[in-house]
């Protein structure tokens, strides 16, 4: 992954689309709430990244390019 | 999880704020999911604005999705959908989720709450294990509307009801007219009184449709431990409903969620 990602924990209700998009970032902590997974391992592809955003029912994730450019949401 | 592009070959507003739209696959034509799981579609391409609706269709009919949309919300996805006309196209990526009928489950009592539009994946789910996979265990629904003229669907459930004994579901009415002869209320109030009654007494009349499958000698724990819960709709209700489930002694394994708000 060359996106990173910043969950607004305030926004989040749990939903999980974003773990059922991107698995391998996104997971929910013991408070429903979504985290993301600090892994070194494998990685979603960006794409997913940003269609786990860009579904999230209340925008709670932000994404960020290489550059440190917020592309979601715009 | 694939691309696909569809065209809208039936749009129809079915109720109050309530659409309803079939959707038959062009590219690629066919669809493999399982019920209960949702798509996410392209609402504004520019904007990568994107919405999640469950398919309400049962995935026996690959060919094509059907969806629910309650359009109340008047935000960028309700006003795609509730502008779509018949031959326009539109773009999913799909099949998404894990709200589908666990294997752990096949052998339980299955208990489905839907509140307004949560009744989709809900539908495509009891269609699945009434109509395909031809399901024997007891399955009951509980679908929480506001008023009477919201409501649609409700012949078809009836019918379900006749032609499968194993299936019985109710409707509930938060705002009923004068006189409304059914239920009202809330879904919670509803679903915990009939969990409360079923797991002390099974022998009630109210439980009788079943009887047969259960031994009135198991213990109170073991009968809970035989109920799947499969919540579906608001947060509100959702979080409500599996805090009371869990003080009644449901196992949290044993309660399956879908929040769509
Ligand atoms: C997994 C999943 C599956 C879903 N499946 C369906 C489905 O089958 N049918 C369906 O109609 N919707 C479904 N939704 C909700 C849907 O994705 C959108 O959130 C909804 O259509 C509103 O989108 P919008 O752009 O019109 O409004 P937005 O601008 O996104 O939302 C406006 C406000 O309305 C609230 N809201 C969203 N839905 C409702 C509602 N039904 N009633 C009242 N307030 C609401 C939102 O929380 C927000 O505060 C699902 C959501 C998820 C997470
Ligand atoms: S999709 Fe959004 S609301 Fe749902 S868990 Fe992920 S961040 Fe939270």
């Amino acid at each position: 992954m060359s996106y990173s990602v910043k969950v607004l924990r305030d926004k989040c209700i749990g939903a999980a689309s974003c773990v059922a998009v991107a698995p391998k970032t996104f997971k929910l902590d013991s408070q429903n709430k979504a985290v993301v997974i600090k892994s070194t391992g494998d990685k979603d592809a960006d794409d997913a990244i940003l269609l786990a955003a860009q579904s999230c029912p209340t925008a709670a994730i932000e994404v960020y390019d290489e550059s440190g450019k917020k592309i979601w949401p715009l | 999880m694939q691309s696909f592009t569809a065209r809208v070959s039936e749009h129809q507003l079915i109720a109050g704020s309530f659409q309803y739209l079939h959707l038959e696959l062009v590219n690629p034509d066919k669809i493999e999911f399982q019920a209960g799981q949702y798509l996410i579609l392209t609402v504004e391409a520019a904007k990568g604005i994107r919405r999640n609706y469950s398919i309400a269709s049962r995935p026996e009919m690959s060919h094509a999705v059907e969806l629910l949309v309650d359009v109340k919300p008047q935000g960028s996805g309700s006003q795609y959908l509730k502008n779509l006309k018949p031959g326009e196209q539109v773009k999913f990526v799909a099949p998404f989720g894990n709200f589908v009928v666990q294997d752990a489950c096949v052998n339980h009592q299955l208990l489905f709450v839907a509140t307004g539009s949560g009744i989709s994946p809900i539908r495509s789910m009891i269609l699945d294990l009434l109509i395909t996979k031809k399901h024997q265990g007891p399955i009951r629904l509980w679908w929480g509307m506001r008023r009477q003229e919201d409501c649609f669907w409700v012949e078809d459930f009836d019918n379900l009801e006749k032609e499968y004994q194993n299936f019985k579901w109710d409707l509930i009415l938060s705002r009923p007219p004068k006189n409304w002869p059914l239920h009202f209320g809330h879904v919670t109030q509803h679903l915990i009184e009939y969990t409360k009654q079923s797991t002390i007494n099974p022998a009630k009349p109210r439980t009788v449709w079943y009887r047969a499958k259960r031994d009135p000698r198991q213990s109170r724990d073991n009968q809970q431990s035989t109920m799947c819960f499969y919540l579906c709709g608001n947060k509100f209700m959702i979080e409500e409903l599996s805090t009371k489930l869990a003080e009644v002694g449901i196992n949290k394994e044993h309660i399956h969620t879908e929040k769509f708000f």
